[in-house]
């Protein structure tokens, strides 16, 4: 493990054009739309717990690399970055202490403690996420209906309930957001926008999003519900693809640089996976929101997926 | 519930739900001390298997018998002990007359058999809760396939570990540990996951 | 005469001292770990664990330093593992008629002692000599070593875990319970920290050990 003391930095030694502090700023300034409807949806509340969660993430940070004798970077925004995506993913009316518990987790547990950008294995934030629905369930299940301050239940919680009288909401209500459920996630719409930002920007692969997403769609499609007596519901498939944070963990999650493969193919293998074990989680499994848990599982076997799918050189005998 | 939803279910469990690994415990020591190589990780995964298959077959046909003899004795404890350790010894003997090369493989991918808790574990589960001698293999079966993909995973992940820098004091197994304690927390998303093959 | 007593007592303690702190075997050695972590979920439950823990290593290196010389060679493997095996099966049976209820909460990981590896560390540990004060000295400073590292890291799991020790409230009320402490990645997780925060307490106190065992 002292491999990464002799050689300069962490593999692979590719000259890059932007820093990494331009990168983390363009991926921040494609978040604005979401927090934006973040903001009108759910009210200045919200707001507060963004700003909590990306403080102790940043200070959380320089206060590690202060105590491991490490260069403190926290200006290069990586932490901040990480601070907003797991704030992005509270529900509105969770416990203030929340975001920062995540933020501690995530920077100390999942980045810093195994020596800094770079070197974290799964994704800071979906971790941190992931431990936090773990430990409080309760507390991360508190929805509030956007506009009003009515506890509500997430259109995945709806269709997951299927006797349930609330009504499930309208595309457009998808698409724009005024549905209830995480604070940056709930508007598909911002989301892409960013989201088709970063990809002409070329900081993301369209590869990774895409797969996700045409595998939660179809897959989604295919299971209708006991209800229904056709194979299959495009409805549905809607419905899982707009809400749940699909779009979130798509754009700016499963595709952090560190986390994720790095071969075109391994990255539609990667985004395809993600998406079918997302909708298999969540249609069977306890937790509404499978998409955290099958982008953990395909972080840890990225590099697998890697070695799966490298050119093959020439003259190179197997 | 048909035999292939009960078997399937049994699959699902034995990998996903209860991992043997990384849900149930058993079986970390040998899941850290095997080499990143992946195919190290799957000769040692394949072997396991293999053995806890057929360990779990004869302790569970001799488990009847003996809580027969004395229902307040564990007399299992001691008896799978010694049958494993039969077992163990007898497969690597007829590796070493079938396929030399395979065995000297063989040899380096098992880590101390003799103090190993993954076939110790999964003939005693096996013998308290299968209820039948199909039942028994299969789970024997899905719980090494379960081995085996925790430590395909884990291999994958110490891949990943050659290049990071913990502190000091983390070195080695403790971040090992936290290492297997996150992807822990993946299974734990796969809680309740029978419902695939229970129909509603 | 008195000088050889003395003598001998210091080593004896010594080597309880090192199943405790230098050579702890679950925090320094690493031994012991699945049991560890499965029973660490319940105070209670690793309190018995110790216990058994502590009075399996001492019975079994006591048979070892008696009859050890007496068993050839290629069987020696095989005899020390019907040792523990037995002494394991002894406990499981009195666990089974006097706590049941605990027992049944232990399930499959109290046989497990008996592989996990901590009982042949221990006995491998035994000094040269083969003196049973000595071999029972080294049991019983592992088995103590086990037992504190098992209960640390039960305490935190369960007060963590669930607010209380027991029946014994210990978080104040207001102070949410981390959830994550019950489940199998926590117990990874608060196992790594401990061992890091052992090893890190180690460093400071005795650096130049350290030095010279971070050197083998």
């Amino acid at each position: 493990m002292r491999e990464a003391e002799t050689t300069n930095g962490i593999p692979p030694y590719i000259r890059a054009i932007r820093s990494t502090r331009q990168i983390m700023l363009m991926v921040l300034l494609a978040l604005l739309p979401a927090v934006w409807t973040g903001y009108c949806h759910f009210g200045s509340e919200a707001m507060y717990h963004l700003a909590y969660t990306v403080v102790t993430a940043v200070s959380v940070e320089c206060v590690c690399q202060l105590v491991l004798k490490r260069p403190v970077t926290i200006l290069d925004g990586s932490a901040a970055l990480t601070g907003l995506l797991l704030g992005m993913c509270l529900p509105p009316a969770a416990p203030f202490w929340i975001g920062p518990a995540g933020a501690v987790v995530a920077i100390v547990l999942v980045k810093q403690m195994y020596g800094g950008l770079g070197c974290n294995f799964v994704n800071p934030a979906l971790t941190a996420r992931a431990l936090l629905h773990i430990s409080w369930p309760t507390q991360m299940s508190a929805f509030v209906k956007p506009y009003e301050a009515i506890a509500a239940v997430t259109p995945l919680g709806v269709i997951a309930d299927y006797d349930s009288t609330q009504a499930v909401p309208s595309m457009m209500q998808l698409f724009n957001g005024e549905i209830a459920g995480c604070i940056g996630e709930t508007s598909a719409m911002a989301l892409m926008i960013g989201g088709i930002v970063l990809i002409f920007l070329e900081v993301i692969d369209y590869r990774i999003p895409t797969g996700i997403m045409a595998a939660v769609f179809i897959t989604a499609s295919l299971y209708a519900g006991p209800g229904s007596s056709i194979g299959f519901s495009f409805n549905n498939g809607l419905i899982h693809l707009l809400s749940g944070g699909t779009m979130l963990a798509a754009f700016f999650m499963a595709t952090d640089y560190v986390t994720s493969p790095i071969t075109p193919k391994a990255r539609w293998l990667y985004g395809v996976s993600i998406g079918v074990l997302t909708v298999i989680i969540r249609l069977w499994g306890a937790y509404p929101e499978g998409l955290t848990f099958a982008i953990l599982l395909m972080n840890i076997v990225a590099p697998l997926m890697e070695r799966l799918t490298f050119p093959r050189r020439f003259g190179e005998v197997r | 519930m048909s035999s292939l939803s009960s078997i399937s279910a049994l699959f699902l469990s034995g990998i996903l739900v209860s991992n043997f690994v990384f849900v149930r415990f058993l079986g970390v020591p040998d899941m850290i001390a095997s080499s990143p190589k992946t195919r190290t990780a799957v000769g040692a995964g394949i072997i396991l298997t293999l053995l806890m298959t057929l360990a779990s077959a004869v302790t569970w046909l001799l488990y009847g018998h003996l809580q027969a003899i004395s229902e307040l004795i564990s007399l299992e404890i001691l008896t799978f002990i010694i049958i494993i350790l039969t077992l163990v010894y007898m497969t690597r003997f007829i590796l070493s007359r079938l396929n030399p090369v395979l065995h000297k493989e063989y040899v380096s991918y098992m880590p101390a058999l003799s103090t190993n808790s993954i076939i110790l574990g999964a003939t005693l589960i096996n013998a308290r809760e299968s209820t039948s001698f199909l039942q028994a293999i299969a789970s024997g079966f899905a719980m090494g396939m379960g081995v085996l993909f925790a430590f395909i995973i884990f291999s994958s992940v110490q891949q990943r570990l050659i290049y990071t820098k913990p502190p000091r004091a983390l070195e080695g197994l403790p971040i090992f540990l936290i290492s297997a304690g996150l992807i822990s927390l993946v299974f734990s998303g796969f809680d309740g996951l029978f419902q695939l093959f229970i129909p509603r | 005469m008195t000088g050889i007593k003395t003598a001998a007592g210091s080593v004896h303690l010594q080597e309880i001292g090192q199943g405790l702190w230098g050579q702890n075997p679950l925090l320094r050695l690493g031994l012991g770990i699945c049991t560890a972590l499965a029973v660490s979920g319940s105070f209670r439950d690793s309190c018995y664990v110790g216990l058994v823990v502590t009075l399996l290593l001492m019975a079994s290196n006591t048979v070892f330093a008696i009859f050890g010389g007496k068993v050839p060679q290629k069987l020696g493997l095989v005899f020390k593992i019907t040792i523990i095996a037995s002494f394991i099966t002894a406990a499981d049976g009195i666990m089974k008629i006097y706590y049941a209820d605990i027992h049944q909460n232990l399930g499959i990981y109290l046989p497990l002692v008996a592989v996990n590896g901590l009982a042949i560390a221990s006995s491998d540990a035994m000094s040269q000599h083969g003196s049973v004060a000595s071999a029972v000295c080294i049991g019983l400073g592992m088995g103590l070593g086990y037992s504190g590292a098992l209960l640390s890291l039960a305490i935190i799991r369960e007060v963590l875990g669930t607010g209380s020790l027991g029946d014994l409230p210990v978080l104040p009320i207001g102070f949410s319970r981390i959830l994550a402490m019950l489940h199998p990645s926590g117990a990874f997780i608060a196992l790594g920290l401990l061992l890091g925060l052992f090893s890190f307490l180690k460093q400071l106190l005795s650096p130049e050990q350290e030095s010279k065992e971070s050197q083998i």
